[in-house]
């Protein structure tokens, strides 16, 4: 199973009409991604594994699981790359 | 105003404005996203288009979409840079409250890519605005570009000061009226919870710039007043109290009536009943 991610909550955000524009702390810069980033973004205002987010949109949309995965994963991709994705703290375990 | 910004600026309100039912030519459009920039409207055409309410032809919608995302990622610039400048004032120790469209972006929408962004404003005490000047300057590399400031006797801004930074203008405005700085309506941004005016105080301020705007006059700030009226629904007697104390009736009255009258609105709170029966005295 691969690690959930979440958005950072830092980031500061919009959503166009086809992309989600990004500024992450410390970029100089706004970054838009497409394709799928928009769906995916408002789906990781929770922390949530690539296959949930596939599982998630198939349901949504109807669209089929191999077309899905791809577009997810350039998502995350191009999210990660902007710097505004992390990983959830680990649940805390106590004795 | 021209009709199609009207439409524009009262997209999402009940109003008598109409949004065309098939795409417009090309240079119709090509004019309209022009007036829309200008007027500070295009996040509110960016929704009607995102909702379906506005057709676009493909060319249109990429067209739309380049522009819309210049604009968003203006607002996120703006926004990144009052989350830089009240942290060096609250370093500084000077108290701040945000003014003017990200506070009201965040307050007053439903969702803050409706409302442009192209400058921010904060307000300190007027004894405070020489040292937030300086503040600024050394933390941000902000610079000022308007000075000396200047008494506006009608309002509660004493003084102001323009200053640059980050190629952003950032208006910081002195006032000696306390009330200004009553317990804040807080929003969040980011991680940081920030502070703006209480109402009434958020709406008479809004209502400075339809009136100063004159010939300048911009819808964005039309449909402020209606996001501020239409949602607060402030009660008329604490609106009138207030606007007394700061000689600013008038004002509010011809604020609230332009922007009933331009965006067409068919609801009719009290306090606009009040505007209309005022500003046409």
């Amino acid at each position: 199973m691969s690690v959930p991610r979440r958005r950072r909550l830092d980031v500061l955000w919009r959503r166009s009409l086809d992309h989600v524009v990004v500024l992450a702390p410390g970029a100089d810069e706004p970054v838009s991604v497409g394709g799928a980033a928009p769906a995916v973004w408002r789906l990781l205002a929770e922390a949530r594994t690539p296959e949930d987010l596939v599982v998630m949109l198939v349901d949504a949309t109807g669209a089929d699981t191999a077309s899905l995965q791809p577009a997810v994963t350039r998502a995350l991709a191009d999210l990660d790359r902007a710097g505004v994705l992390e990983a959830p703290d680990p649940p805390v375990v106590t004795a | 105003l021209t009709i199609a910004a009207r439409a524009i600026a009262a997209y999402g309100l009940r109003s008598e404005c109409s949004l065309p039912r098939e795409p417009l030519a090309a240079r119709e459009f090509r004019e309209l996203l022009d007036h829309c920039e200008q007027e500070g409207v295009l996040g509110l055409l960016g929704a009607a288009a995102r909702d379906g309410e506005f057709p676009l032809d493909p060319a249109q919608h990429a067209e739309l979409e380049l522009e819309y995302r210049g604009s968003l990622g203006r607002a996120l610039l703006v926004e990144r840079l009052l989350l830089d400048a009240v942290l060096v004032l609250d370093r500084s120790r000077i108290e701040s409250r945000v003014l003017g469209g990200v506070a009201l972006a965040h307050t007053a929408y439903d969702d803050p890519s409706q409302r442009e962004l192209d400058s921010l404003g904060l307000l300190v005490a007027e004894r405070d605005l020489a040292a937030a000047v300086t503040a600024l300057e050394d933390g941000l590399d902000a610079r000022v570009v308007q000075a000396p400031p200047r008494s506006e006797h009608d309002s509660p801004i004493a003084s102001r000061a323009m200053m640059s930074a980050r190629g952003l203008e950032l208006r910081l405005h002195g006032t000696v009226v306390d009330e200004m700085f009553a317990p804040p309506y807080r929003f969040p941004l980011g991680v940081t919870e920030l502070e703006t005016l209480p109402m009434p105080a958020r709406l008479l301020y809004a209502c400075r710039r339809p009136v100063r705007g004159g010939a300048s006059l911009r819808a964005v700030w039309l449909r402020d007043l209606a996001q501020l009226v239409l949602r607060e629904r402030p009660h008329v007697l604490d609106v009138l109290l207030m606007a007394r104390s700061w000689d600013g009736e008038a004002v509010v009255a011809r604020a609230v009536d332009t922007a009933w009258r331009e965006l067409e609105l068919v609801d009719r709170p009290p306090l606009v009943e009040w505007a209309a029966r005022q500003d046409r005295r």
